[in-house]
């Protein structure tokens, strides 16, 4: 098996487009990422494509855009992580040595698609009953407090943290601070979540350049290293599954960081899936960043802060930055990659060496999720 | 399941009544005659499993008898929902419950928002939740708060 680097990333700013299609910013971002390489258009050999709800064939019609026919083209859906997961096949292709270069895009107009909660596949018996996405992380939130002795407030923090790292972030949705009185006093949503602890409904388009050993030699000084991409799906919800602790993101985690030769105590920063702002208490937790039932503490005490020990999600997250579904989890290694070559500005974090990426999306009846993903990109 | 086969013997999903309509097909007739929410039990490990599905999602053993889920439970989790997907009225309380035949169950609390808690004793009851379109009784679930809770 081969070592597989990232030798270009691209990403759209995200925010609300009502004027242009999935079709053009996806286009944009592949744009983007082939001239951040330096690598001919005409060297790419494979393309695969997230997304959730951009129907059939947006990858070949993203990348018809920018003409490039022909060559195969893979659409992925896995619910958040379907951009993740594109990413994750490209690095498999490369890995095996079926391919040098490889695009991995992810693409999403949501604004366009959804209004109100954003829920699992409609026909799921839990959606039938009422089940909303904010509702589950809602019912994780509330025991997660009752488990761990912490209030609202202490998890409004979260939002509070990574709305600021996106004022530093000229691509971010949301680029205004909040105060955790604006978090506690913002719509409610399902108690205890309030508005501002929600991911936005953002479009967006994100691509990443994959390349082999082979190919990286001749453009050394743009490669990170991608050592490990791992994808588990959701657990079996029984009345011993716990709410306040993520085994699937501890499993997932544990395979990337067997895989690249790292532990949780190397790493530099890390971009994780905040959908809410208990999430990111429950990602950072079961990866193992964090103690388990103590990540808001450092939170309070600016740990995870750019500047503080381990800065989460120097981008501004998904709370931040915003969700376009399938883009997402592109957009979270299109930011360690510039991390880790020292080109993320206001907000760079400094001595970044190692970052992992992490998503986890959907839900089914009796799973706890449909999907979750690891990256640990190496500088 | 979805053929009506060998191992739901017994069992209907279909409403006694036409005017009524099951929620979905985890409702069903059980072989009392009476509506029920249809888990499974494993004759292998002899876990409980919700819902019936083709193995045992435990053992993976493919001898899985239907069993209807009723009775108590209590709450591990809840939320009341203030923003829904569209046809649903907010706000209204959702609970992630252990009942005690040993499965985890989401759904829709009938009592309203203060009366639950984690750990609040409550009881799943099949029972008319809604109209569909046509004027059908939809039939579906919801958990009731035990009465000695309210005290």
């Amino acid at each position: 098996m081969s070592e597989v680097y990232i030798a270009g990333v691209g990403m759209t700013p995200f925010g609300r487009h009502p004027n242009t299609t999935s079709i053009e910013l996806g286009a944009r971002a592949v744009i983007e990422a082939l001239q951040d390489s330096g690598i001919d258009p005409r060297r790419v050999e494979a393309a695969y494509c997230g997304s959730v709800y951009e129907g059939i064939s947006i990858g070949q019609r993203v990348l018809a855009q920018v003409g490039m026919t022909g060559l195969p083209v893979t659409n992925v859906e896995n619910a958040c992580s379907s951009g993740a997961v594109a990413l994750r096949e490209a690095f498999l292709a490369v890995r095996a040595g079926e391919h040098d270069v490889v695009l991995a895009l992810g693409v999403e107009h949501l604004t366009s698609k959804f209004a109100g909660a954003i829920t699992p596949d409609e026909t799921d018996l839990e959606t039938v009953n009422g089940l909303t996405m904010s509702g589950i992380y809602a019912m994780r939130s509330q025991r997660y407090m009752h488990d761990y002795g912490v209030d609202h407030a202490q998890v409004a923090l979260v939002s509070v943290k990574n709305k600021q790292h996106a004022a530093n972030n000229s691509l971010a949705h949301f680029r205004k601070p909040v105060t955790v009185e604006q978090v506690l006093s913002s719509r409610p949503i399902a108690d205890p979540l309030t508005l501002l602890e929600c991911s936005p409904a953002t479009d967006g388009a994100a691509a990443v350049l994959v390349v082999s050993a082979r190919v990286a030699a001749q453009f050394r000084d743009r490669c990170v290293t991608l050592a490990a991409s791992t994808l588990r799906s959701g657990e079996l919800e029984t009345p011993d599954s716990q709410m306040s602790f993520e085994t699937l993101t501890q499993l997932t985690a544990a395979q990337a960081y067997e895989r690249a030769g790292v532990g949780p105590e190397d790493v530099s920063l890390a971009e994780v899936h905040d959908c809410f702002s208990i999430a990111e208490v429950l990602r950072v937790e079961g990866a193992g960043l964090f103690p388990r039932g103590e990540y808001l503490h450092a939170v309070a005490a600016g740990e995870a802060t750019i500047g503080g020990r381990l800065p989460i999600n120097p981008s501004g997250g998904l709370l931040g930055k915003g969700h376009p579904l399938g883009a997402t989890g592109i957009a979270q290694v299109v930011e360690l990659v510039r991390q880790l070559r020292g080109e993320a500005g206001d907000r760079q974090v400094d001595g970044a060496r190692v970052g992992l990426a992490h998503c986890r999306g959907g839900k089914t009846v009796g799973i706890d999720a449909a999907a979750c993903t690891l990256q640990i990109l190496v500088k | 399941m979805q053929d009506g086969s060998a191992t739901l013997e017994g069992w209907s999903r279909s409403p006694r009544d036409p005017s009524e309509v099951f929620v979905s097909d985890v409702i069903g007739v059980g072989p009392d005659g009476d509506y029920c929410l249809i888990g499974g039990r494993c004759r292998q490990c002899a876990r409980a499993v919700f819902p019936l599905r083709e193995m045992c999602v435990h053992c993976l053993s493919p001898d899985v008898d239907p069993m209807p889920l009723s009775g108590d439970g209590v709450v591990y989790s809840y939320t009341v929902i203030r923003q829904a997907a569209p046809g649903f009225s907010v706000p209204y309380v959702l609970a992630s419950v252990d009942l005690t035949a040993g499965v985890r169950v989401i759904g829709q609390v009938n009592d309203p928002p203060g009366a639950v808690a984690i750990g609040t004793a409550v009881r799943l009851k099949v029972e008319p939740i809604g109209e569909d379109s046509a004027g059908r009784r939809i039939v579906g679930f919801r958990f009731h708060v035990s009465k000695e809770d309210h005290a």
